[in-house]
């Protein structure tokens, strides 16, 4: 594979294909919907050229199992899709996380719900990533708002996904995944990439999901001489199933404490525009950069207006969503769904500031004048 | 002070190859340090369906990719030039294809025979190259050489020459 280095034009799926591969993945399974095809495409031309491995699976339930069964050979795997196909990794989705095998999913959002506007943006999977799968889970979800962004958060996610042992979804949509634009893609030497733990124990000690203070497993590949057991039911430090309620019990604690005691280590957010502004945007994806052309805009015209950009959507940037409450007089929550963040962030208001959510689900971008009229409209009142 | 920004879109039908026709001027517009943004629309059918690609060039930083505020609209369908005549400011080019857009024209808005001459030079499927042409001719914020240049880069080999002479003609006989 020719690597491309320094800047560069590209499409945002394409960015996430070539960042993946940095990142070291070598095996892709998944099904190919739109808006998330392309990355299915140069998986399949590039990743047999650095001695990966492509598969076109039947399906998105198949595309999750196949991810889970090669990285706990120890290989970085990923799969990408979009609402209808992230809706039927559900399940396999919920045991990488119990089983806790490091994978990353990208879910590049389109109208919803069902198969409704294939070919058009949406927002409207915020939540499905947070409580998709059945069962109290901590999961990570990243999103992008730039074709560079794209690039830097999956090596991040891989990054995440390999340090806690876990799934990490890279949550973005269609305008992102398919639009061009510029980006500087690092020499290889200077990227931070970060590998699983691997067991320091006796083959004759080893327990799988044994963990020291950190609360994180190291899980020896299959194929190694350490001895491996993987099991979606209630399982204990041997990894092998045990139904006691303490074991449970431990076990779920654990997983929600290794991201928990991790917070500021994953959650990034952005701000944009004067910190202490009267009015404060929280968007993410595609919308933030609407957001931004009405913070420059507002500027212009002697408006004080913000934007807290959500980069990690899960766990919630609670503290820095507290501060833009109490902060601003009031706050504007642009998504393109009905206000699933808009309900986050009012779960955080106990400074009882005025939240206004804007929303939009035609298939269309949230457009910078519509931010605008809802500024003038709030700053009236 | 606010930099200049000029927001493109080229609309017509699957097929017609706007997509390629926008990477091309994107692709020129960086070689010559600009920022830029691509975006396409499309529908479920490759081809016969509404597509558009739509380019920002900017001297500056570009946030809200899609085009609000189109300096320029080339529509090379009936359904494009509906989409777009009562939507844009007077000071926005329409450029439309004389051939399949029929009714109701703006004022100032430009027609050429894009169609027909793409046929007359050989191969329809050179109507993206007419255009960029014409693009050029009527919005010179990049240089010929640039865009040539990209067009040899991103097209077969074979059709470079007939997409070159049909940009020429684009660029000739397109007058503002």
């Amino acid at each position: 594979m020719n690597r491309p280095v320094g800047k560069q034009f590209m499409q945002g799926n394409e960015a996430c294909v070539f960042a993946a591969i940095d990142a070291g993945a070598r095996f892709y399974a998944g099904y190919p919907i739109t808006p998330s095809s392309e990355i299915a495409e140069l998986c399949a031309e590039f990743l047999p050229q650095v001695k990966g491995v492509f598969l076109q699976m039947e399906d998105e339930l198949g595309s999750m199992a196949a991810v889970i069964g090669a990285s706990a050979a120890g290989t970085k795997s990923f799969t990408a899709t979009s609402g209808p196909g992230f809706s039927l990794m559900q399940e396999n989705l919920g045991m990488a996380i119990y089983t806790e095998v490091p994978c990353v999913v990208v879910n590049v959002q389109r109208n919803g719900p069902s198969t409704a506007l294939a070919t058009r943006p949406g927002q409207g999977d915020v939540m499905q990533t947070r409580w998709g799968t059945h069962g109290d889970h901590p999961i990570i979800v990243l999103s992008p708002s730039s074709v560079q962004e794209y690039y830097d958060l999956t090596v991040r996610a891989f990054n995440l996904s390999e340090k806690y042992c876990t799934p990490v979804i890279i949550l973005t949509d269609e305008v992102i995944g398919h639009m061009k634009e510029d980006l500087v893609i690092p020499q290889l030497d200077d990227l931070e990439i970060i590998n699983r733990k691997v067991p320091t124990q006796s083959i004759e000690e080893y327990r799988p999901y044994q963990t020291g203070d950190d609360d994180i497993p190291a899980i020896a590949p299959f194929g190694s001489d350490y001895i491996v057991h993987i099991s979606s039911s209630c399982h204990d430090e041997t990894g092998f199933s045990n139904s006691k309620p303490q074991t449970a019990d431990k076990l779920v604690r654990r997983l929600h404490r290794k991201i928990d005691r991790n917070i500021e280590d994953i959650v990034q957010v952005e701000w944009f525009g004067a910190r202490n502004a009267d009015l404060c945007i929280i968007a993410y994806g595609a919308v933030s950069r609407t957001a931004k052309q009405v913070v420059v805009d507002a500027e212009e015209k002697g408006l004080s207006v913000n934007l807290l950009r959500i980069i990690t959507h899960w766990p919630f940037p609670d503290a820095q969503v507290k501060e833009a409450l109490n902060q601003a007089k009031a706050v504007i929550v642009a998504e393109m769904n009905l206000g699933q963040v808009a309900q986050e962030i009012q779960r955080l208001n106990s400074s009882h500031t005025p939240i206004y959510s804007l929303t939009r689900i035609d298939g269309e971008m949230i457009i910078p004048s519509q931010i605008m009229s809802k500024i003038e409209e709030v700053m009236r009142s | 002070m606010k930099k200049k920004q000029w927001q493109f879109i080229l609309a017509g039908t699957g097929g017609q190859g706007l997509i390629l026709a926008g990477a091309v001027l994107a692709k020129a517009a960086i070689s010559e340090a600009k920022k830029v943004i691509q975006t396409s629309s499309y529908g479920a059918q490759s081809r016969g369906g509404f597509s558009q690609a739509e380019v920002i060039i900017s001297d500056g930083e570009i946030y809200f990719m899609k085009c609000d505020k189109p300096n320029f609209i080339l529509a090379l369908s009936q359904a494009a030039y509906d989409k777009y005549k009562d939507n844009v400011t007077s000071e926005c080019i329409i450029l439309y294809d004389h051939d399949t857009v029929i009714s109701n024209k703006r004022m100032n808005d430009k027609g050429y025979s894009f169609n027909q001459r793409a046929i007359e030079l050989g191969n329809s499927k050179v109507i993206n190259s007419v255009a960029l042409g014409a693009i050029l001719k009527l919005c010179p914020i990049l240089e010929n050489e640039s865009v040539i240049r990209k067009l040899k880069e991103e097209l077969p080999e074979k059709v470079v020459p007939l997409n070159l002479e049909a940009f020429e003609v684009g660029y000739r006989e397109v007058t503002p």
